[in-house]
């Protein structure tokens, strides 16, 4: 009896792994991702596509400070930035749709749209 | 004559059921993502599976479709009711008999990931593929999860003295 069971509950975590994967994968593929820049909440620069596989790179700057922000492979940060803390260039690589970077001394936002 | 008629009485007796335990299972709300369901009328199609036998079971399934878009569905609901109850009839039917009883849950996760399957086809003919294709996935988890554990129900059932109803029986 539990042998029978533990091959079907093998085949059954198969299928479940093999959906999670191709949700992985769907979730990857069609959703294009569009990254937006804001400075002290107005938009001064909309990125359409963050997927090119060169890296780019746009610089902020203004009477508040300026940011180095980069992206590529559909990922994007903030190289670097002279604001004091500098809580956004640690925060790192971001790359799904509704997520964000603020760097708050320099009132930016970058967030990424679907 | 009189094995007919107990088949019909059977028959008759698991359509009531799916059909109420269908009303009632429409009024609840959605767990989680809407449209999932546990699917316990799919679990008393495969009850009258192996209490009765297959074909008195599409009966079953066909009733409690068609009266069950009667009272509480629309047009729509009865496409995509029908498209994955039929489906998951035909795939629980075709296996049923060479999956043992004490296995009987592994058929209702095959019927329940036929049903998704069901489902996803009258969506892609009703309203498109675009941006419905995460759906399938989703969808093949939750019917696994809930299969199991209507199956195990049944499970419970097959094993218990209300065996007796079926002619199958093993019990004294």
């Amino acid at each position: 009896m539990g042998k029978k069971n533990v091959i079907w509950v093998i085949i059954f975590t198969v299928i479940v792994a093999a959906c999670l994967i191709s949700i992985h994968i769907i979730t990857n593929n069609t959703v294009k991702v569009s990254a937006e820049i804001y400075v002290s909440d107005q938009l001064v620069k909309r990125i359409d596509d963050i997927s090119s596989s060169e890296k780019q790179t746009y610089k902020v700057s203004n009477e508040y400070g300026e940011n180095v922000i980069c992206w590529q492979n559909g990922s994007i940060w903030i190289e670097s930035s002279n604001c004091k803390n500098q809580i956004c260039v640690l925060h790192g690589k971001i790359s799904s749709a509704g997520t964000s970077i603020i760097c708050a001394p320099h009132k930016l936002a970058v967030t990424l749209v679907s | 004559m009189e094995k007919l008629t107990r088949k019909i009485t059977l028959t008759g007796i698991f359509a009531a059921l799916a059909l109420a335990v269908f009303v009632i299972e429409a009024q609840l709300p959605p767990i989680a993502i809407p449209g999932v369901k546990l699917g316990l009328s799919n679990a008393v199609s495969l009850a009258a599976m192996i209490f009765i036998s297959r074909k008195c079971a599409g009966v079953v399934t066909l009733i409690r479709i068609t009266l069950g878009a009667v009272f509480c569905g629309t047009l729509m609901s009865f496409a995509f009711s029908a498209a994955g109850g039929i489906l998951a009839f035909a795939v629980m039917a075709a296996v049923v008999e060479k999956i043992d009883r004490h296995q009987l849950w592994a058929v209702s996760v095959l019927g329940a990931i036929g049903h998704s399957i069901g489902q996803f086809l009258a969506a892609m003919i009703f309203i498109g593929t675009k941006g419905l294709l995460i759906y399938l996935p989703v969808m093949i988890i939750c019917s696994v999860i809930s299969g199991a554990l209507t199956g195990l129900l049944v499970q419970r059932l097959w094993f218990s003295p209300l065996q007796k109803i079926s002619k199958k029986s093993k019990l004294p």
